[in-house]
């Protein structure tokens, strides 16, 4: 019994990670219905920032932490000024493509400015494990998990309550119609770039802390992706559901599943979650139901 | 006639064979097409595998190509260590190229092109340890290395005796499915302990993603199922997710890796060599060990003080030397047995398969591939580094090979 409750603890510690990813998807959506296919860089981008200045360096964390979430949201700004906001007016596909280039340009420039040997990651928390009961966790993913929690409510509040949110809420519903009501669509996709890159910052300060960092750190967005779709791909606090389920599923799959089949099943079963809610819910678990009137 | 002093001391210099005009025109020119992975999952090994190989290739020309009127040319392209981006490369190299002889990136090269090589008659060399693809008929896939299964048995073996053994030693093993060399590992290590029951018992496997996320929970399990060593054959990412785990668990159980993913290479990341005191490597290779002595390290000083190589003292450096040296031997056997003009990979592949391969400088052993297998079984052996008192160091040389039936 406590194995399961430790698959499941440790299940819902991940899910709580990949949904920290997701909201960088979330965010980036909820402001301008581009699905960034390029967040996974942006995580890797902030993860050598803080490399080359805490351990290529050698300056001290107090100095790295801020450098890499100014440097993260410099980088955010830049490439929505360069690439997205250029496209304002044009279709969702064109932006969405622009991503997939992002991607690409990002690879590329990351191998060349750093190398793709696997660096040391910087220890942002500490090593020691959580230990509660017979329940074993990682510190970095406990406190990742209360940082997910905590951000999620914030910037639903924000986007709820907010005129800054509520006006990037309404560029993402219809740009034309944000412009005539005097919204600058232009800043609110800037902001929410900036925002989708600093969660990238905090994402990648969970994910690697301790650990090795190369180019396929990037790979965890897509493990994240489906957390974003069952969520819904609008709903913020309804990735901390959708993270723990898929969490929880992928962990009770590689615990018991995986030694049983012989094969990594787990990694195939947030997908297969996935199609089965969709299924029955188009729009995931708490996406916005779209109603139009004929 | 007017002689500057330029020239006078050209002409001088050309008298007295202080210089001499290079005979390239006269030399015959055979291609070798170097795959590469620079940014795909082992790019991170690759600066040095790749450097170590050119070096070679520079050496061999100017000590013994010369000699034989023959250079050999290569050129590096990116296969990324994928299936699909070697496979559909492949034709224009052939092409542009036509190579003797491919140094291949891996497993996945191997999938992507073994079936076509006998058309194409070019000969792929591997880079690192075998898979159960040097165990087909007619394989046109050589390596410079015996499987993963043969080097990690011959592991269970040395450890088995070693410590006294009276029951099995219970193995886990940490991969990745989407790492072919893993899967083949699993494969032929389950081969071995159902050779071998008495030695070794396998209690769990884990597969994740090659950048697994957290491994707390699944090595939990294995742990309780009282693993006693643990081998990691997939990248450094791995090693690294399978310590942190064992370090957040408590538990000190050796991991067993390979060349691509050493302890050197897995301590640096980790923050220190002794993250991994009591770890250990193995592979049939010299251990590039801080104070080793002897031929490998001597022709590694050859290389760095004469032919530019840049990259250190390392196991990954000689993991490309390895491949390098048994494709220049190999064409250099060619030669000898057929002549400089009109060699082919067919003839290539004739000699490896005939003869010893013998010159390996001490990085790799002599060694005879045989009629059914085309990586060493016979003559070959490993050695085991470990990290004893934070000190990289050779724990056993020249261990057997284990012996392990096809699967």
């Amino acid at each position: 019994m406590i194995e399961f409750v430790n698959s499941v603890a440790n299940g819902v510690l991940i899910g709580l990670l990949y949904a920290l990813v997701a909201m960088g998807f979330v965010v980036i959506y909820r402001a301008s219905k581009v699905f960034n296919f390029a967040q996974g860089e942006l995580i890797v981008f902030s993860a050598f920032l803080m490399w080359a200045v805490v351990i290529d360096r050698q300056l001290p964390l107090w100095i790295g932490l801020p450098v890499t979430f100014i440097g993260a949201a410099i980088c955010g700004y830049v490439l929505d000024r360069l690439f997205l906001s250029r496209l304002v007016g044009e279709s969702v596909f064109s932006m969405v493509m622009i991503t997939v280039g992002l991607l690409i340009l990002m690879r590329g420039l990351i191998i060349i400015i750093w190398g793709a040997e696997t660096r040391a990651f910087p220890v942002v928390f500490p090593l020691r494990p959580v230990i509660v009961g017979d329940i074993i966790m990682s510190q970095a993913l406990v406190i990742g998990g209360v940082i997910t929690i905590v951000l999620a409510f914030g910037l639903s509040w924000f986007f709820n309550h907010t005129r800054t949110g509520l006006a990037l809420t309404a560029v993402s519903e219809d740009q034309q119609v944000a412009l005539s009501l005097g919204i600058s669509v232009r800043k609110s996709m800037s902001l929410a770039w900036i925002i989708g890159a600093l969660i990238s910052a905090i994402a990648a300060c969970v994910y690697l802390s301790g650990r090795s960092l190369n180019l396929h750190a990037a790979d965890i967005a897509f493990a994240a992706l489906p957390v974003a779709l069952l969520a819904g791909l609008e709903s913020i606090t309804g990735l901390i559901v959708a993270g723990a389920l898929v969490g929880v599923a992928q962990s009770l799959a590689q615990y018991y599943l995986d030694p049983w089949l012989g094969l990594n099943i787990a990694s195939v079963v947030p997908f297969i979650l996935i199609l089965l809610i969709l299924l029955i819910r188009p729009s995931g678990l708490f996406g916005w139901k779209t109603i139009e009137r004929v | 006639m007017r002689f500057n002093r330029r020239t006078f001391g050209l002409a001088v210099a050309l008298a007295t064979g202080t210089i001499t005009i290079p005979a390239f025109a006269q030399e015959k020119t055979y291609n070798v097409a170097l795959f590469s992975d620079f940014s795909g999952p082992f790019a991170n090994i690759m600066r040095p595998v790749h450097a170590g190989r050119e070096a070679v290739f520079a050496w061999w020309n100017a000590e013994v190509g010369k000699d034989l009127g023959v250079q050999i040319g290569t050129r590096t392209y990116d296969t990324r260590y994928d299936a699909a981006q070697a496979a559909s490369l492949w034709p224009g190299i052939l092409s542009e190229l036509n190579p003797l002889i491919i140094g291949s990136t891996g497993s996945t090269d191997i999938a992507a092109l073994s079936q076509r090589l006998p058309e194409d008659k070019v000969v792929m060399m591997a880079v690192g340890g075998a898979t159960h693809a040097g165990w087909v008929d007619d394989s046109w896939v050589f390596f410079p290395r015996a499987t993963y299964a043969h080097e990690y048995g011959g592991f269970l073996n040395w450890f088995y005796e070693t410590q006294g053994r009276s029951e099995p030693i219970r193995v886990g093993l940490v991969g990745s499915q989407q790492a072919l060399l893993t899967v083949d590992l699993h494969d032929g290590i389950q081969a071995f302990i159902s050779e071998n029951p008495d030695k070794a018992a396998m209690v769990d496997v884990i597969w994740d993603a090659p950048q697994p996320t957290d491994l707390t929970a699944p090595m939990r399990r294995m742990v309780n199922a009282g693993a006693e060593v643990i081998f990691v054959n997939s990248n450094t990412a791995t090693v690294v997710a399978t310590k942190r785990a064992l370090q957040a668990l408590g538990a000190n159980i050796p991991i067993v890796t390979s060349s691509h993913n050493s302890l050197p290479t897995a301590g640096q990341t980790l923050g220190g060599l002794d993250q991994v005191e009591g770890d250990f490597e193995v592979y049939g290779m010299a251990v590039a060990t801080e104070d080793a002595t002897g031929p490998a390290r001597e022709f590694y000083d050859l290389l760095a003080s004469e032919y530019g190589l840049e990259a250190p003292w390392g196991v990954l450096t000689l993991q490309g030397i390895a491949q390098a040296i048994l494709s220049v031997r190999s064409i250099e056997a060619a030669i000898n047995a057929y002549g400089p003009d009109d060699l082919t990979g067919e003839k290539v592949r004739e000699v490896l398969i005939t003869e010893t391969a013998v010159g390996n400088m001490g990085v790799i052993p002599d060694f005879s591939f045989t009629a059914d297998a085309t990586f060493p079984t016979e003559g070959a052996t490993v050695n085991i580094g470990t990290v004893r008192d934070g000190r990289y160091t050779t724990a056993a040389s020249d261990v057997p090979l284990a012996n392990v039936k096809r699967w």
